[in-house]
């Protein structure tokens, strides 16, 4: 069955719900009435979250003071993109693209859920983005990549973490798990190949569809081991990251995602302020003066 | 003797220089405390009022409540404080449209705007609004709209939403240390407008920032105990 946590938006796309049970969920658009009766202190990100502005102009006033979206979100011209599928330098902005379904998963082949993952006892499992990080994988959203001979540094759009893939041919020994994983990477011809394990369990979104408005969210584990094969076509325009997900713990067999970016004007972006977001949920929040 | 002398001074000039050319880009840790004095290494003018807040902060530091620092609970420490936060590397990534500086302290990320206008101001955040130019390989940044919640040191330093900082960021010694030198104007909170400069020490490039997740770091979420217990 396909779960729709509607009642979740601001949780699903600030900080996404913890989700009991099932591994999978569908996110839908917020509607109108849900942006309105969020709390005060979101609704600037929520609206700042449904678009990025492009405009230039005065200052603007302070939000709560008739102000507009948040954020320093002008766009820089830029130049041509570069040719050389070996430089994936810039900013790429998310193309969409939609993932493959997801065997063995709610709405994918077989229709069966797989089997329950670890993580899921007590009904209980952690959401990365609660703790303000990003999933894995180019695809969630735009990307900065910054990259030099050591690694390529890759700058999301929305959370602002930072991912970095290291070029070297051997896994960290005895990788701690992280967030991001432990990511190596090398170059088989015109692509770039990255390999990613000691991935934190967590709830990752694996196919973000902005044009809907919706991403299915899929809970991994540190089983999960993940390869990705970016591509940058031959006018520099593209980069298409095909990932592979690989954990037999939550799926049947792998899976693939697909999704495109597309070489853009830096948005620059805007302070997430996640860690206010999470006021909503930790305990432990809210005692900021 | 003295001709090679002068040749190896050549040689190190040269590299100096490409260093130094090669800019702000890198990793970095800082060499400065996280206490800020001025240039001439006096406490910065508070006013009054400001003054009584600081060394109220202080005390209560002291006794070890630092209910007034929302550090504490993992909020972002601000500008300039997260650069020198528990001594945690950052890396500068360098694009013709912005700067990223990429912290490692909860992996935050400031973006500071290379656009050539002010930005559109909203706000006030933890970061502030920051847009900059170049003057030569000179990061030259003004930061409006910071967060009044946060301090510009550990050691409490306050500020207003009204405060500009005014950072120069530049490396000397050979491309080895970035010097941030810092101009701080809040008449609502200091006597008169004061200069700071702090100082950073260069890691090897091939440095890994590490993934830091300060909830987890302190144990402030209970998701994080209770997820860590299960899959144990």
């Amino acid at each position: 069955m396909m779960l729709r946590h509607k009642c979740c938006w601001t949780v699903a796309l600030l900080a996404s719900c913890v989700l009991a049970g099932p591994a999978l969920a569908q996110i839908e658009k917020p509607t109108e009435s849900e942006l309105e009766a969020a709390p005060s202190q979101f609704q600037n990100l929520l609206h700042g979250r449904s678009k990025l502005i492009t405009q230039t102009g005065p200052l603007a006033p302070k939000p709560g003071a008739g102000g507009g979206p948040p954020g320093m979100v002008q766009a820089v011209p830029i130049n041509n993109p570069s040719r050389d599928p070996h430089d994936l330098t810039g900013y790429w902005a998310s193309g969409g693209g939609p993932g493959g379904p997801i065997p063995g998963g709610p709405g994918g082949p077989g229709g069966r859920a797989g089997p329950r993952p670890p993580g899921v006892v007590g009904h209980t499992v952690i959401d990365a983005n609660r703790l303000c990080t990003v999933s894995l994988g180019v695809q969630m959203s735009g990307a900065r990549i910054y990259q030099d001979r050591y690694k390529l540094t890759m700058v999301f759009g929305n959370e602002l973490r930072a991912r970095r893939i290291y070029f070297t041919s051997a896994h960290t020994p005895n990788a701690p798990l992280t967030y991001n994983g432990d990511s190596i990477a090398r170059w088989d011809g015109n692509t770039l190949v990255v390999d990613t394990i000691a991935i934190k369990g967590m709830i990752t979104a694996v196919d973000f569809d902005l044009e809907n408005g919706a991403h299915t969210l899929l809970l991994t584990t540190p089983s999960l081991h993940v390869i990705e094969r970016i591509t940058k076509s031959a006018d520099g325009s593209k980069l298409t990251d095909q990932a592979t997900w690989i954990d037999p713990s939550v799926t049947s067999k792998p899976y693939q995602t697909t999704s495109t970016l597309t070489y853009s004007a830096d948005p620059l972006g805007y302070d997430s302020e996640c860690e206010d977001v999470g006021d909503m949920f930790g305990p432990n929040y809210g005692s900021a003066k | 003797m003295i001709r090679k002398f002068l040749a190896l001074a050549a040689v190190f000039a040269l590299g100096a220089h490409a260093a130094e050319a090669a800019g702000i880009a890198g990793v970095w840790v800082a060499i400065s405390p996280n206490k800020l004095l001025t240039t001439t290494g006096q406490l910065p003018p508070l006013n009054a009022a400001a003054a009584a807040q600081y060394q109220a902060d202080l005390a209560a530091a002291a006794k070890g409540d630092y209910s007034w620092d929302p550090v504490a609970i993992c909020k972002p420490p601000g500008e300039p404080r997260t650069m020198l936060q528990d001594r945690m590397p950052f890396e500068i990534d360098v694009s013709p449209a912005r700067v990223d500086f990429l912290f490692q302290w909860n992996r935050l990320d400031r973006i500071i705007g290379i656009v050539g206008k002010e930005p559109l101001y909203v706000g006030p955040y933890y970061f502030g609004a920051s847009t900059a130019h170049w003057e030569g390989s000179t990061l030259v940044a003004s930061v409006t709209g910071i967060k009044e919640n946060t301090t510009l040191d550990a050691a409490g330093l306050p500020h207003t939403d009204s405060a500009v900082l005014t950072e120069r960021f530049h490396t000397i010694n050979g491309g080895q240390i970035l010097e941030a030198d810092i101009h701080v104007s809040d008449p609502a909170t200091y006597t008169r407008d004061w200069d700071t400069k702090l100082l950073f020490r260069r890691l090897p490039d091939d440095t890994r920032i590490k993934e830091d997740v300060c909830m987890e770091r302190k144990n402030l979420n209970n998701y994080a105990t209770i997820y860590n217990s299960v899959t144990k």
